[in-house]
């Protein structure tokens, strides 16, 4: 998933009718059957929302009155079997990916931690570390792995944030020992 | 017949996404999805509606599909999907499949002058 936002002039602001609290309920009961991060829920119910509110808008556009059209739209949606099915989808990936993701910065932190110090526990000046391919292919992977296996682009950049701070640390204070 | 209906819907959402999103051309939202599917279908394979998430969420992790969140902050955020170059050829592969099941039973069934 590419999450950016980009404006869309076809974009319309979110109603202020006053179904809004029930609307709530029915997102409430499907946020029940998840047990996921709060930022992977937050946009599943973002986008179960939109649905939504598309959803009643169109039944009142029929002629039902708030309430009806709420319950109408609830039935056809599904809720306690839409939980479910949204958990399944994304308990195992998240977990997974989250792991991988704690661990690649650290991983590349390493790397560079031998990189800048010599056998004999010296650290190597910055300007003979980055002529060095290693270091290179090193920063490219902390940017690109994240990149391109995780559906959040921003753990690349956690990760290249993590790395380069890592390696102005190194540089500033070459005393530093771990 | 109902339950019978839902089986072969469930086997043939995934296909029946990827085909819409390569005829329209454009990026959708879930809920137009769903729309869009309904008319084509003329009210046969109606659903749950929000079974789709969960069916889009997959596709995007397979590599099927990609998305991206379209709105100015303050305003109505929409999830867009669009198909994928894996979709297409995945795509090419369904409706293969789907045409030689198609008529491999018609032939079983002695439909196929009909």
């Amino acid at each position: 998933m590419n999450a950016e936002q980009v404006a869309d002039p076809s974009s319309r602001p979110a109603p202020e009718w006053g179904g809004d609290s029930r609307l709530d309920r029915v997102l409430e009961q499907v946020r029940t059957q998840l047990d996921l991060d709060a930022e992977t829920e937050h946009e599943l119910l973002d986008e179960l929302r939109g649905h939504l509110e598309d959803a009643v808008a169109a039944a009142r556009a029929q002629g039902l009155d708030e309430e009806r059209a709420l319950v109408e739209v609830a039935a056809r949606f599904g809720v306690e079997e839409v939980g479910r099915e949204l958990q399944a989808a994304h308990v195992g990936w998240g977990t997974a990916d989250g792991v991988f993701a704690a661990g690649l910065p650290v991983l590349c932190a390493l790397i560079l931690r031998w990189l800048v110090f010599a056998p004999d526990g010296t650290a190597v000046g910055w300007r003979e570390v980055l002529v060095r391919p290693t270091f290179w292919v090193v920063a490219l992977a902390a940017l690109l792995v994240p990149l391109l296996r995780f559906p959040r682009w921003r753990y690349a950049l956690v990760s290249w944030a993590f790395f380069w701070a890592m390696s102005v640390i190194f540089f500033a204070w070459p005393a530093v020992r771990w | 017949m109902a339950s019978q209906i839902d089986q072969m819907r469930k086997g043939t959402t995934t296909v029946a996404i990827l085909k819409l999103l390569v005829d329209e051309e454009e990026p959708l939202h879930g809920y137009e999805i769903i729309r869009r599917l309904d008319t084509r279908g003329q009210g046969y394979f109606r659903f749950k509606e929000g079974l789709i998430y969960p069916r889009l969420h997959r596709m995007e992790q397979d590599g099927l599909l990609e998305s991206r969140w379209v709105g100015a902050p303050g305003t109505r955020r929409r999830k867009m999907y669009t198909i994928t170059e894996k979709g297409r050829q995945q795509l090419k592969v369904e409706m293969e499949r789907w045409r030689t099941f198609s008529e491999q039973m018609d032939q079983l069934l002695g439909l196929e002058a009909a």
